[in-house]
């Protein structure tokens, strides 16, 4: 398991090989961890669908046919939301659609495919980012009503001690299995 | 994902077990494949041992169902449960292909069209 400690919050970066094999890799080692946290059937079936679904755009449209070579998921969760971030370095959305080119994350995207729209009606809470060509899924935790949390820009530090466990795989298809990889584990 | 393919009447049905996702995208487009060569046009999709279906399986659902119609055919899927359910019905997809509680229901319904 992780070494990390049993209670909340949690971070971790795990670094994708861009084939099936490592999205669905990183599809289970994400599993794992959401199984430490305790979530509601709901939340973790949520969670588990759109972090499939955003590993596999950013393998389809990102890697395959945008020609990109890496996929990073950023995982963090505390008693109030669980946030996922998924990017990927190729071209990836067809920014040039109304309200998605000026650079900023964005809370409506059109004509991104069936997929993001379920991921929207299943999250709390969706943006897309330019800046690194990735999708930022967020659900609260607490009951409706109350407000959600804000959370940081992609990229960002986490607030201090939070640790954050990450695993730098290969870019490279041809790279070493994603479970074999090395782990590092530090406080930020 | 395991897929059994049974020629009943007018119509194939086909029970679909496991992961119904991008991942076995192909043993699905295979399988429908050789019915259509078969010339099968009437079928029935048996949803009821499926335990996790994605966009990717949601858009080769609605292929299937154009297809099929192109040719005079029609689709119809039996007993999706849980989550299945729910992404089906998030994604809107029984206002296009009618959903039964039953293989029976959906042979006789299909059937008839």
């Amino acid at each position: 398991m992780s070494g990390l400690p049993a209670g909340l919050p949690l971070r971790f970066v795990l670094t994708v090989p861009p084939v099936e094999s490592g999205v669905e890799e990183a599809r289970h080692e994400v599993l794992e961890r959401l199984r430490s946290l305790a979530l509601s059937d709901d939340q973790q079936f949520a969670l588990e669908f759109c972090v499939h679904e955003a590993l596999v755009n950013a393998l389809v449209h990102g890697i395959r046919e945008g020609g990109g070579s890496c996929i990073t998921l950023d995982f963090e969760a505390d008693d109030k939301r669980v946030r996922v971030s998924v990017k990927d370095d190729g071209v990836g959305f067809r920014w040039a659609l109304p309200g998605l080119a000026d650079g900023h994350a964005h809370d409506k995207a059109d004509s991104t495919g069936l997929g993001h729209t379920l991921i929207r009606r299943l999250m709390t809470r969706v943006r897309f980012t330019t800046f690194s060509n990735g999708i930022i899924m967020e659900l609260n935790r607490e009951r409706s009503g109350q407000p959600t949390p804000k959370i940081t820009p992609s990229g960002s530090s986490s607030p201090p001690g939070i640790p954050i466990e990450e695993k730098k795989g290969t870019c490279s298809p041809s790279g070493p299995a994603f479970s074999a990889l090395a782990r590092d584990v530090y406080a930020h | 994902m395991h897929i059994e393919k049974v020629v009943l009447r007018n119509a194939v049905l086909v029970k679909l077990a496991g992961r119904f996702e991008f991942g076995t995208r192909n043993e699905y487009k295979r399988a429908i494949g050789q019915i259509v060569q078969e010339g099968h046009f009437r079928l029935v999709l048996d949803l009821e041992q499926v335990t996790f279906l994605d966009s990717s399986a949601l858009g080769l659902l609605l292929l299937t169902d154009q297809n099929f119609k192109l040719k005079q055919g029609s689709v119809g899927l039996v007993k999706p449960t849980g989550y299945v359910r729910q992404v089906l019905e998030l994604a809107n997809l029984p206002k296009v292909i009618p959903v039964y509680d039953s293989v029976d229901d959906a042979i006789n319904a299909t059937a008839v069209v």
